[in-house]
């Protein structure tokens, strides 16, 4: 079966909708927000989109041992994104996530880590040359909105993001011949430190740069695509100083999410999607839990 | 042709990335992981201000649906044959289950003194297996005072 699967993510192609890329963490909190990009030739979108995720690896530990027990967590993700050109080929964007994390009959919910983007389109594809991909930069600044889970007395069970500041920066490539497309998204940031305070831990944390890779490929038939993309995710140790001396580097985070999806678009306007998403299947993950899920995605765009 | 090529070498590269997990089944089922081990009078531990030593073992072993009991001791050294001599500390200990690699600690304990040196922590939950620190934290409020931890797999 994993096979099996596995040669589906190689073979299907990718979805260019940025928003269907999972890039949270299985565990507690989560990855970098991805941002909301016009990647076609809209002036506008809206992306709503529900994810349920179960946790099926409980911890990969630093030195990549998996272990799973009977009882896992479940995520569920409900999300508004938009984008809107402002000028010429400047674009901008917002991510608002909303995460409900529960194990058996615990259960917490709240805002996510809300992000803000400022794109740029660098290299145009006005003349739909045949090798040249169309290039969108980009600027994004995470909003510490979400509870970490350093921050948490339950153990990150109400932990809904990273919960620190990131700038971050990135690129988005994508290409399309005939019934095929791709994208490729290259991103990295800069998380800042804070103090926390609770009844487990008092003192300083302080994350340092993570980055994601994404590849996708895409296949076009009439008004449906099949898609897949497989995301490289990394963050460097969250280094824990408390205020009693003690002080630990942590271990960097490492995994890879790979999504199929199904879309289907009901005009120019209007689209949905499916999408399957795994993070056992892909990379060398290390001090991470590892999960899977379904998302269902609703996306309205406006034409220039 | 070169687009074959081009599909056969990005194939090829996302099949070696495969992931290749290495299981190790969680604690449930038996005593895996655990380093520190039922002995109650080694010096398992030490506190890094007042040098008590500390000695614990599993009362309930907690597991991934039911929380579990510790007991543990403080004691000192006798000064002519090093037998153990319980004390109390100065206040009643928190145990702070923290797992260090990942940052983020579990559900809170309760602690509670049993007997002259004595005491013992319930609710001991861990959220996920993995490697944990159980942290015996002396406090003055809010701050920490004195503090000793022993490290174990779970």
């Amino acid at each position: 079966m994993k096979h099996i699967l596995i040669l589906c993510f190689s073979l299907l192609g990718a979805s260019v909708f940025i928003g269907t890329k999972a890039r949270a963490a299985a565990c507690c909190g989560g990855g970098f927000a991805a941002p909301s990009i016009i990647a076609g030739d809209d002036k506008a979108q809206l992306t709503t989109s529900y994810s349920t995720n179960e946790v099926v690896i409980d911890n990969v530990d630093s030195q990549g041992i998996w272990r799973k027990w009977d009882t896992h967590q479940q995520v569920q993700t409900f999300k508004i994104e938009g984008a809107h050109i402002f000028w010429d080929r400047f674009q901008a964007g917002l991510s608002i996530p909303v995460i409900q994390r529960s194990r058996d009959s615990l259960n917490y919910s709240g805002l996510g880590d809300v992000s803000t983007s400022l794109g740029y389109e660098y290299l145009p594809d006005w003349d739909y040359n045949q090798f040249r991909p169309k290039g969108i930069g980009f600027l994004q600044l995470t909003l510490p909105t979400g509870k970490s889970k350093a921050d948490s007395d339950v153990g990150g069970l109400d932990s809904r993001g990273n919960g620190f500041w990131a700038l971050g920066m990135g690129t988005l490539l994508t290409k399309t011949w005939a019934r095929f497309d791709s994208f490729t998204s290259l991103e990295f940031h800069r998380s800042f430190g804070k103090e926390v305070s609770n009844s487990q831990f008092s003192g300083k944390l302080e994350p340092g740069y993570g980055g994601n890779l994404g590849i996708g490929l895409g296949y076009n038939v009439k008004d449906y695509r099949f898609g897949s993309s497989i995301t490289w995710t990394y963050e460097d140790a969250v280094k824990t100083n408390s205020n009693s001396g003690t002080s630990n580097d942590g271990s960097i985070e490492r995994y890879a999410t790979g999504v199929l999806s199904a879309s289907y678009m009901a005009s120019d306007e209007w689209s949905g999607t499916f999408s399957y998403s795994d993070q056992t299947l892909f990379g060398s993950p290390v001090n991470t839990s590892l999960g899977r899920g379904v998302a269902l995605q609703i996306q309205r765009r406006w034409g220039r | 042709m070169f687009g074959r090529k081009l599909f056969s070498i990005l194939l090829l590269a996302i099949l070696a990335g495969c992931a290749e997990p290495k299981y190790v089944k969680g604690s449930d089922s038996g005593s895996e992981g655990t380093n520190a081990q039922e002995s109650k009078a080694d010096c398992q531990a030490t506190f890094s201000n007042s040098q008590l030593c500390l000695a614990w073992h599993w009362e309930k072993k907690p597991t991934s649906t039911e929380m579990g009991s510790l007991v543990f001791k403080t004691y000192r050294l006798n000064s002519l044959d090093q037998t153990p001599i319980e004390v109390d500390l100065t206040t009643t200990p928190q145990v702070v289950l923290w797992m260090p690699s990942m940052g983020h600690g579990s559900i809170p304990t309760q602690t509670a003194r049993v007997d002259e040196g004595t005491y013992r922590a319930s609710n001991v939950f861990f959220i996920m297996p993995g490697d944990w620190e159980i942290r015996f934290q002396v406090k003055n409020g809010t701050e920490v005072i004195d503090e000793t931890h022993i490290n174990l797999v779970f």
